[in-house]
C-alpha cells in the first residue's frame, strides 16, 4: 500500500518537474478566461451587449523631415485607445527610406543599403486640449477635437536605434461617425551621432490619415 | 486545430462590421485579442522556459512531446467549444437598451466630452435607448428619434423597464476592471547597477482576472550611453485596494534582457540573461479606464558567474477595455 502511494506521489512530482501539470493548470486557467468574461452578470446581458467604441486603427500619409538629411514622403500606421474623455493612448509606426542629401550627392554618401531605411515606432499619451464641433458646409456638424501628445520611442536609421520623445500637436474630426480624419505635427526628437558625437535632433512630421473607429 | 478553426468565423465578423453598419454583438474586441493571447502563450517557447514550463519543443521524450500536443489540441478545442457557447449566449441579447431617467433632467450633448454643445434636456420619466459607449459617456436615441451623448454620472441614475436600477457602475475602480484587459506603456530610467542611466520604454498588455490580481507581459527597449538592448518579462500584479484613487500595488515577475554594445565595444555581464524582477508601486486612477502608475522596479539578473542586480524608477499609462 505504503509503495503503490509513493510510487503515485512520484509519478506526480515527476510530472511536476516536467512541467505537465503546471502546463495543464495555465491551460485550464486560460480556457477559462473567456468563460469568466462572458458569465459576468447574466442578469445585465443587455447593457454588456452595449458597442464600446474604444479603438480606432488607421493609416497616414505625409512630409518628414530628417534632420541633415532631406525631406521624404512618409507611410504610417496607428492604433487609438481612447482612456477617458480627455485622454488617449496611441501607437504610431512610420517608415520612409532616405533619399541622398544634397551634401551626399557631391561629396558621397555616409552610409547605404538598408541604414537607409528610416523607421519610427512611439508609445504616446494624447490630450484633447479642446472639443469642437466642425461645420464642413451648412449641414450637419462633425465632432471635432485639437489635441496635443507626448511620449517616447524607438527611431532606427543610419545603423543607429536611438530613444527618441515625441511630441506633436494635432486636429481630428470624425465624419459618418466612424472615421476619424487626423491632421498631426510631431517632432521626433533624438540624440544621434551620425554627423556630429551627441546631436539632438529634431525631425518634422506632418502627416494626414484616417482611422476606423470601432 | 480548434485555434485555426477560430480565423475563418472572426473575419466573417469583421467584415460583417466594417461592411454595413451591422454590429456583430458576438465580436467583443475583447474575446479578439484573446485569441493572438493564447497563441502566443501556447506557442511561445522562450516564455514557457523562463516561468519553469517545458513546452513541446523542450519535452524530453517523444511520449511526453505527444501528451503535451494532445493536450493543447484538447484545450483549444475545449475553448473554441466555450467561445461559441459565449457567441450564443450573447445573441440572445439583441435587443436595444431602454432605460428610463429618474434624474430631474439630463442633458444631452452633441459628443462624448463636456465641450460638445448642450442640444437636448431628457425629462424625468422618459425612455431612451442606449446604442454606444465611450469612456464616460453613452450615446442615446431619444423619442423623438434624435441622438446624442450623455454623461456616464446622469446615466448611472436611471431605471430599467422592469423597474431595476440600471446599475451601471458608479466610480469603484478594482471592481469595475475586473475581467479587463489592459494596454498600456511606460518609461523610465534605470538608477542602479550595469546600466545606470539608460532611459527605456516598455509596451505592456495584460489582463486582470479578479478585481486585485492581474497578470501582464511586457516588451521594452533601454538606451545606455555605451549598451543598448531590449528585454521581456511576465508578471503577476497584485493590487490589494483597488478600490482606492490611488492604489498601491506589488509586482513579481521574470523575464529575459538581451544586452549589446553601442557603438563601442564595452565589457558586459549581462548578455542574453534571465531576470525575476520585483515591483512596488501605485496606481492614480484618472478615470474609470485610465490610470497613471509610478514604480521602483528591482531586477535580478542571473549572469554566467553571477547574479547582478538592477534599479529603475519608470512612470507608466495604462487603459482598459
Amino acid at each position: 500500500m505504503e509503495n503503490r502511494f509513493q510510487y503515485f506521489l512520484l509519478r506526480v512530482l515527476r510530472h511536476i518537474k516536467s512541467g505537465g501539470i503546471s502546463l495543464l493548470l495555465l491551460g485550464v486557467l486560460i480556457t477559462l478566461l473567456p468563460v469568466s468574461a462572458s458569465a459576468q452578470n447574466n442578469t445585465q446581458a443587455n447593457l454588456s451587449t452595449i458597442d464600446n467604441e474604444l479603438f480606432d486603427i488607421g493609416m497616414q500619409v505625409g512630409l518628414i523631415n530628417i534632420e541633415d538629411f532631406g525631406s521624404e514622403i512618409v507611410l504610417g500606421t496607428s492604433a487609438t485607445f481612447k482612456a477617458s474623455e480627455d485622454f488617449f493612448l496611441q501607437f504610431n509606426f512610420l517608415r520612409t527610406d532616405a533619399d541622398y542629401s544634397s551634401y551626399e550627392r557631391s561629396q558621397g554618401a555616409y552610409f547605404d543599403g538598408a541604414d537607409r531605411n528610416f523607421e519610427h515606432y512611439d508609445l504616446l499619451l494624447g490630450y484633447n486640449l479642446f472639443q469642437a464641433e466642425f461645420l464642413a458646409d451648412s449641414g450637419a456638424a462633425n465632432l471635432a477635437a485639437l489635441y496635443v501628445v507626448g511620449g517616447v520611442g524607438n527611431t532606427s536609421f543610419g545603423g543607429e536605434a536611438s530613444f527618441t520623445y515625441t511630441a506633436g500637436v494635432g486636429y481630428q474630426v470624425v465624419f459618418a461617425r466612424t472615421f476619424v480624419l487626423r491632421l498631426d505635427y510631431r517632432d521626433l526628437i533624438y540624440t544621434s551621432n551620425l554627423i556630429n558625437e551627441n546631436k539632438t535632433t529634431h525631425n518634422g512630421v506632418i502627416t494626414a490619415g484616417v482611422s476606423f473607429l470601432f | 486545430m480548434g485555434l485555426w478553426l477560430e480565423w475563418p468565423i472572426r473575419l466573417f465578423c469583421v467584415l460583417e462590421k466594417v461592411l454595413p453598419k451591422f454590429t456583430c454583438h458576438f465580436l467583443s474586441f475583447r474575446s479578439f485579442l484573446l485569441l493572438p493571447l493564447k497563441s502566443a502563450l501556447w506557442f511561445g517557447v522562450r516564455p514557457f522556459r523562463l516561468l519553469g514550463l517545458r513546452c513541446v519543443l523542450l519535452a524530453r521524450s517523444r511520449k511526453s512531446c505527444v501528451t503535451v500536443c494532445a493536450l493543447i489540441v484538447s484545450i483549444s478545442l475545449f475553448s473554441t467549444a466555450t467561445l461559441a457557447e459565449s457567441f450564443a449566449v450573447d445573441r440572445t441579447a439583441d435587443a436595444p437598451v431602454s432605460l428610463r431617467v429618474i434624474d430631474a433632467y439630463a442633458d444631452v450633448h452633441s459628443g462624448p466630452g463636456r465641450g460638445y454643445p448642450v442640444l437636448y434636456a431628457i425629462e424625468e420619466g422618459e425612455l431612451i435607448e442606449i446604442l454606444a459607449r465611450q469612456p464616460g459617456w453613452y450615446e442615446v436615441r431619444l423619442r423623438n428619434g434624435h441622438t446624442g451623448w450623455v454623461g456616464a454620472a446622469q446615466i448611472s441614475r436611471t431605471i430599467q423597464t422592469t423597474g431595476e436600477p440600471a446599475d451601471l457602475p458608479t466610480v469603484s475602480y478594482g471592481d469595475y476592471l475586473k475581467n479587463s484587459f489592459r494596454v498600456g506603456f511606460s518609461s523610465g530610467a534605470f538608477t542602479r547597477g550595469e546600466l545606470k542611466s539608460a532611459d527605456f520604454w516598455t509596451l505592456n498588455g495584460g489582463y486582470r482576472a479578479i478585481s486585485w490580481l492581474g497578470v501582464e507581459a511586457e516588451y521594452g527597449k533601454f538606451y545606455g550611453d555605451e549598451l543598448r538592448g531590449s528585454f521581456y518579462g511576465f508578471n503577476l500584479l497584485v493590487e490589494p485596494f483597488s478600490q482606492w484613487q490611488v492604489s498601491p500595488y506589488i509586482l513579481v515577475g521574470a523575464g529575459n534582457m538581451d544586452v549589446g554594445t553601442q557603438p563601442k565595444l564595452v565589457p558586459v555581464e549581462i548578455k542574453k540573461s534571465d531576470f525575476i524582477q520585483y515591483a512596488v508601486g501605485a496606481s492614480y486612477y484618472l478615470g474609470r479606464n485610465f490610470v497613471v502608475k509610478l514604480e521602483y522596479r528591482s531586477y535580478d539578473v542571473s549572469t554566467d558567474s553571477d547574479n547582478i542586480g538592477l534599479g529603475a524608477w519608470k512612470i507608466g499609462f495604462n487603459t482598459f477595455f
